[in-house]
C-alpha cells in the first residue's frame, strides 16, 4: 500500500501516519505538508501512483523563507480555504492520477463542501463534482470528518481500494 | 642454582590458580602437604578482637581451611593463643618444629592435645609456621605427619618457603572467587533483564524470586555457607515489610518478614541502621555480646531456633562433637539512603569458616547488584500500575471528550450533562471516590450544580432535597472557598484531623477539591471524598487537576460555542457593512471552526499516542504536545469570547491587578513553549528570555488584567513562531521608559512594511507574505490584542526591521 497524506498540521499528520503504519504493515506513507509541494511533485506522483491520497482541504501555500514561491492568481484569489479542493482538480488532470482514491479528511462540515461537491444519494462519505451525475466507474473521491479515531478513516481506505481493485 | 622454579612451588601456584572456587584452598593445602610429605595441613588464622602480646596474649586461633585425607572428622575449630604451639609460633614469629606430639614440650608447653582428631588421626609430629596475611591478619600454616619422622631443618627451609607464598596465593584466591561471583551474578541479572526488555509487561514477582533465589545459590556455594537469604521491601503491595525473597535454607529459616526494628534480630538492626554486621562466632554470641554491641549499638539477637542444633542436623555432628564458628555477616540492599532490603550469609560448610571483610565487601557488591535490579523491576512494576491509571483516564478522558464535542455542537450545549459525565469520569479513574460534586458560585456563595454518589441519594426525599440545595458562604472556612479563591488543589488524607470538618462529616475520611478554572479564570471546584479505608491513589490529585481543568475549559467551550451562533450573525452584519465578499465572510467562520475543533481532536488523538509511547521518552514529549493543544483551544476560544464582545461593541472590561515579574515570564515561557511546540520541529524556532529585562517590574508598578495580558502574548507568540524563518530565534525582553513597562517579542522571518505595520490590527488583515504561509486563521489575533492593550490604557506597536519585526505591549506605569 502506498499513501499519500497531504496536511499542513504537522500534529495531525504525525498521529495519522503512526496510525495508519500500525494497520498498513510495510506500507509506504509519504507526507507532503503545502499544496506547493503538493503541486512541485504532481509529476512524480504521476510515474509512481499511489494508492490512495489522504487529503486535508485548508492548507497553507508554504512556509516562510526567504524565497517563498509566488502565489497563483486562483491561489491569490480563493486562498488557503479551498487547498484541498485545487489540489483534487490538478489530480483530476492528470490521466495517471485522475482515479488514485481521494478522501477529504478535514475538520469541515458536510455543508462546507457541498458548494463544489454533491454526495453521492445514499452514500455518507462518496462524493461526486457538482453537476455531475455519480457513475460507477467513477474516479473515487469520498470525505470524511477529522476524528480522535483513526478506524473509520481506514475503513474509508480499505472500501476504496478495494473497490479500485475490483474494477 | 638453576634459574627455573622449584617443582613444588610450581605444583603449588598452579594448582591455587587453577579453579574459581573457595574449595581450591583446600587443593593448595594438599599440595603444599604433599610437597614435603607432610599428611595433613591447617590454615590457622587469628580471630578478631585477639590480643597479640607475647607476654599476656588473649584470644583465639581458628582453622581457616584444612586438608586431610580420609578425614573422617573434621579437626578442632579452634585454640587459644596462649595456651598451644601455634599460638605460640605466631606470637613468637617463628616457626616451631614439634618431634614427638606426645612426649615434646615448648616452654614448658605441651601441644595441645584436646581434640579427638588427634588421636583418630595419630598425628604424631607436626611443624607450625607463623604467617601474616595480606590483610594484616596473622595466622599460621601447620603441617602434620602420623610417622614418628620429624620434618629435617632442610625440610624447615623448605616450608618457610612455601608458606611465604600462602598469603599472596589466598589473596589470589579469593579475589578471583569474588571476582567470578560479580561477574557470574551480573550474567544472571543482565539476562533476566534482557529478557524482561522482550515483554511488555516486567516479570512476576515469582520470576524475580527465582532470579534472586539463583543469586543466593551462587552466593552460597562461592562463600561455602549453609544460608544465604535475600530479604526485600515490595513497596507495590506490602510497604514497610521486608519479605523474604530467596534462601538456601528453607528448613531453618521460619521467618518470612522482617521490620526496621532494633529489636527484629541482626537482620532488623541492618535494616534499621544501613549498616553491614559481621559476627564472629553466632555459639558464642551470649560470651561476645558486650564487644559485638559495641561495633553494633543496640544489636540483640536470641538464639530462638537453636542454631548450633540446627547446624549440627545440617552437617550430621554429633553433640560432642565440635562446631566451627558459626560466622555471620550482612548487609544492607541500599539505593542512596532507602534500605530496600537486607542480604545475610550464615556458617560455612567447610573453611574458611570466618566471613572476612573482604567477604563483606563482595557482598556489599552483591547487594549493589542486586538493589539495581530490584529498583529496576520496581520502577517497571511502577510504570505499569501508571500505565493501567493512565489508561483507564485516558479511554474516560476520550470518552469525555467526545461526549461534550457532540454536546458543543448542539444549538445550545448542556453544561449540566458535561459536569455529570466529567463526574462519571471521576469515579471510574480514582478509586475510592465515592461522594463527588461540582460547586459553582453563585452570589457569593457555592451551590452543588451536579453530583454523583449513592450518598446523594441516601435516605427520603425531604433529606435528599436538603443535602443537594445545601450552599456554602464562600466566607466559610470549607475546602470548597479555599480552593475556589487560590485556585490550587487541597488534599486532605485525614478529615478527622481538620478543624472545620471534624465532627461535621461523619464517615468522610479523606478528601480532594480541585479547581474548576481556564488560566485564571475560575468556574467553581470539583469536591472528592472517600469513605473506605484504602487511600485515594497516588496520582489521585494529578488526575482531579487534570478533570478540574478539562471542566473549566469545556465549560469554558460551552458558554462561547454556544454564543457563536449570535455572534456569527453579528460578525456577518458587520462584515457586510464593510462590503466583504459573502464568501469571505462564510470562510472565517469554517475557519473558526476549524480552529477550535482541529486542536479538541487532535489532543484526543495525541492521548492515544500517549498511551502507545508511554513509558517512553516519546511520551513525555507527546504529553507536551497534548499541553500546547489544549492552549492552543484555550487561545481560540477565548479569542472567539473577545469577538463577541467586539462584534457587540462592548468594551472588553479588566479585572487589574499588579503584574509581578515571575508571573510575566512564566506567562512568557509558558506561552513561547506552548507555540513551539506546534512548529515542526525541523524549523528549529528557537526562543529567549532576557529576564533581567523584566525585573523593572518589582520596583514600578503596572497593573493588568492577567487573563487578558496571557491571551494577548498568546497571540503575540503564535505570530512570532508562525512567521519566523527556520532556524532563527524569538527575542522576548522587557523594557521602560518614564511613563510605560514594554513586553517585546521580536522574531526573524516574513517582512512587514510600515503601511502594513498600520494595517494589520485591523480586523481580517493579512500581509500578501503572511497569507503564503497560513493554513487556518482569520486575521484576527493582533485586532483583539489592540482592543485588550486599549482596555489597559496601553498600546500595541508593531515596529517592522528588514526582516525582524519587533511587537511591543505598553502598559502605563503607575508610580516608582
Amino acid at each position: 500500500m502506498y499513501i499519500i497524506i497531504v496536511d499542513d498540521d504537522n500534529l495531525q499528520a504525525e498521529w495519522l501516519m503512526a496510525m495508519l503504519k500500525d494497520f498498513f504493515q510495510n506500507s509506504k506513507i509519504e507526507w507532503v505538508d503545502t499544496e506547493y509541494e503538493f503541486r512541485s511533485r504532481i509529476d512524480e506522483f504521476a510515474e509512481d501512483p499511489p494508492d490512495i491520497i489522504v487529503m486535508d482541504v485548508m492548507l497553507r501555500w508554504t512556509y516562510p523563507s526567504e524565497d517563498m514561491p509566488v502565489l497563483p492568481d486562483e491561489v491569490e484569489k480563493e486562498g488557503f480555504y479551498t487547498a484541498g479542493f485545487r489540489c483534487e482538480e490538478l489530480l483530476s488532470g492528470k490521466e495517471a492520477l485522475k482515479n488514485v482514491p481521494l478522501i477529504f479528511y478535514t475538520v469541515l462540515e458536510k455543508a462546507d463542501l457541498k458548494k463544489r461537491y454533491e454526495f453521492v444519494p445514499g452514500s455518507t462519505n462518496l462524493l461526486t463534482k457538482q453537476g455531475r451525475a455519480y457513475l460507477q466507474k467513477q474516479k473515487p473521491r469520498a470525505y470524511l470528518r477529522k476524528s480522535d479515531e483513526a478506524n473509520d478513516l481506514i475503513n474509508l481506505i480499505l472500501k476504496l481500494t478495494k473497490s479500485l481493485a475490483v474494477r | 642454582m638453576s634459574n627455573q622454579m622449584p617443582h613444588h612451588i610450581m605444583n603449588l601456584v598452579s594448582t591455587a590458580l587453577s579453579q574459581n572456587k573457595l574449595s581450591i584452598i583446600s587443593g593448595m593445602l594438599e599440595s603444599l602437604a604433599k610437597a614435603v610429605n607432610a599428611y595433613g595441613c591447617i590454615l590457622w588464622q587469628v580471630v578478631p578482637g585477639s590480643k597479640l602480646d607475647p607476654v599476656d596474649p588473649s584470644g583465639y586461633l581458628f582453622v581457616l581451611a584444612e586438608w586431610f585425607p580420609n578425614k573422617k572428622t573434621d579437626p578442632l575449630h579452634d585454640l587459644p593463643l596462649e595456651d598451644s604451639i601455634t599460638g605460640a609460633a605466631v606470637l613468637s614469629g617463628k616457626l616451631i618444629n614439634i618431634h614427638n606430639y606426645h612426649e615434646d614440650t615448648y616452654k614448658g608447653q605441651k601441644p595441645y592435645t584436646k581434640d579427638p582428631f588427634i588421636e583418630e588421626t595419630g598425628i604424631r609430629s607436626f611443624c607450625s609456621v607463623p604467617l601474616k596475611f595480606l590483610d594484616g591478619r596473622h595466622g599460621a600454616l601447620n603441617l602434620y605427619r602420623t610417622e614418628l619422622v620429624p620434618f629435617s631443618p632442610q625440610e624447615e627451609e623448605q616450608i618457610k618457603q612455601l608458606a611465604s607464598l600462602v598469603p599472596a596465593l589466598y589473596k589470589a584466591i579469593r579475589d578471583r572467587v569474588n571476582f567470578t561471583v560479580i561477574r557470574n551474578i551480573n550474567k544472571i541479572l543482565n539476562q533476566a533483564e534482557r529478557k524482561a526488555s522482550k515483554e511488555k509487561e516486567p516479570p512476576s514477582k515469582e520470576q524475580v524470586k527465582k532470579d534472586i533465589q539463583r543469586i543466593c545459590d551462587l552466593v552460597t556455594s562461592t562463600f561455602q555457607c549453609i544460608e544465604t537469604s535475600i530479604f526485600l521491601e515490595d513497596r507495590l503491595t506490602r510497604p514497610g515489610v521486608y519479605e523474604l525473597m530467596a534462601t538456601t535454607w528453607s528448613d531453618f529459616i521460619v521467618k518470612d518478614v522482617y521490620t526496621k526494628s532494633e529489636k527484629d534480630g541482626i537482620t532488623g538492626w541492618i535494616l534499621t541502621h544501613s549498616t553491614a554486621v559481621t559476627i564472629f562466632d553466632l555459639a558464642h554470641y551470649e560470651r561476645d555480646k558486650e564487644l559485638i554491641q559495641k561495633d553494633y549499638p543496640g544489636l540483640s539477637w536470641d538464639d530462638n531456633l537453636d542454631i548450633k542444633n540446627a547446624v549440627r542436623r545440617v552437617r550430621g555432628l554429633e553433640e560432642h562433637e565440635a562446631l566451627p564458628p558459626l560466622s555471620f555477616m550482612g548487609v544492607p540492599i541500599t539505593m542512596g539512603k532507602e534500605v530496600l532490603g537486607a542480604i545475610r550469609c550464615s556458617v560455612a560448610k567447610e573453611g574458611p569458616y570466618y566471613f572476612s571483610d573482604l567477604a563483606k565487601e563482595i557482598l556489599r557488591l552483591v547487594a549493589a547488584l542486586i538493589s539495581r535490579y530490584w529498583r529496576n523491576w520496581i520502577g517497571q512494576c511502577e510504570k505499569q500500575e501508571d500505565i493501567r491509571s493512565w489508561e483507564a483516564l485516558l479511554k474516560s478522558v476520550r470518552e469525555m471528550n467526545r461526549f461534550v464535542h457532540t454536546e458543543l455542537t448542539k444549538e445550545s450545549p448542556n453544561e449540566h450533562r458535561i459536569f455529570t459525565k466529567t463526574l462519571e469520569v471521576t469515579s471510574e479513574v480514582i478509586r475510592g471516590a465515592e461522594i463527588i460534586d461540582v460547586r459553582l458560585p453563585r452570589e457569593g456563595e457555592l451551590y452543588f450544580a451536579a453530583t454523583h454518589g449513592a450518598y446523594w441519594n441516601e435516605g427520603n426525599r425531604q433529606a435528599i432535597e436538603k443535602r443537594r440545595h445545601h450552599t456554602f458562604s464562600l466566607d466559610e472556612k470549607s475546602a470548597g472557598s479555599l480552593v475556589f479563591k487560590t485556585g490550587r488543589v487541597h488534599i486532605m488524607s485525614d478529615v478527622s484531623k481538620d478543624e472545620y470538618y471534624k465532627g461535621h462529616f461523619d464517615g468522610i475520611k479523606r478528601m480532594i477539591v480541585a479547581p474548576i478554572r481556564v488560566a485564571d479564570r475560575k468556574f467553581g471546584v470539583l469536591d472528592i471524598r472517600g469513605t473506605g479505608e484504602v487511600d485515594f491513589p497516588p496520582h489521585a490529585e494529578a488526575v482531579a487537576e487534570f478533570l478540574g481543568q478539562q471542566l473549566g475549559l469545556f465549560q469554558y467551550l460551552a458558554n462561547t460555542v454556544g454564543k457563536l451562533r449570535e455572534t456569527q450573525t453579528d460578525l456577518t452584519k458587520k462584515i457586510a457593512e464593510q462590503t466583504l465578499l459573502e464568501e469571505q465572510q462564510t470562510q472565517i467562520f469554517v475557519d473558526l471552526k476549524h480552529q477550535i475543533y482541529s486542536p479538541i481532536n487532535l489532543a484526543s488523538a495525541r492521548l492515544q499516542m500517549f498511551k502507545r509511547e508511554f513509558p517512553d521518552a516519546a511520551a513525555s514529549a507527546t504529553m507536551l504536545k497534548i499541553r500546547g493543544l489544549f492552549g492552543k483551544t484555550r487561545r481560540i476560544a477565548m479569542n472567539l469570547a473577545l469577538i463577541e464582545n467586539l462584534a457587540r461593541e462592548k468594551p472588553i472590561e479588566v479585572d487589574l491587578v499588579r503584574l509581578r515579574t515571575e508571573e510575566l515570564i512564566n506567562m512568557l515561557l509558558g506561552s513561547a513553549l506552548n507555540s513551539q511546540l506546534m512548529m515542526r520541529s525541523k524549523f528549529q524556532v528557537e526562543f529567549e528570555i532576557d529576564r533581567p529585562t523584566f525585573d523593572v517590574l518589582e520596583t514600578h508598578e503596572v497593573s493588568v488584567d492577567k487573563n487578558l495580558l496571557e491571551h494577548a502574548i498568546m497571540n503575540l507568540m503564535d505570530n512570532a513562531f508562525k512567521y519566523s524563518y527556520p532556524k532563527h530565534t524569538v527575542d522576548i525582553s522587557g523594557g521602560s521608559s518614564k511613563a510605560w513597562f514594554y513586553i517585546s517579542i521580536k522574531n526573524v522571518g516574513i517582512p512587514i512594511s510600515e503601511r502594513d505595520a498600520k494595517q494589520c490590527v485591523e480586523r481580517g488583515f493579512r500581509s500578501a507574505d503572511a497569507r503564503k504561509v497560513t493554513g487556518e486563521g482569520s486575521g484576527i489575533g493582533l485586532w483583539i490584542v489592540d482592543h485588550i492593550m486599549k482596555a489597559h490604557q496601553g498600546m500595541l506597536q508593531i515596529i517592522p526591521r528588514s526582516k525582524q519585526t519587533d511587537v511591543r505591549l505598553f502598559f502605563p506605569l503607575l508610580r516608582k
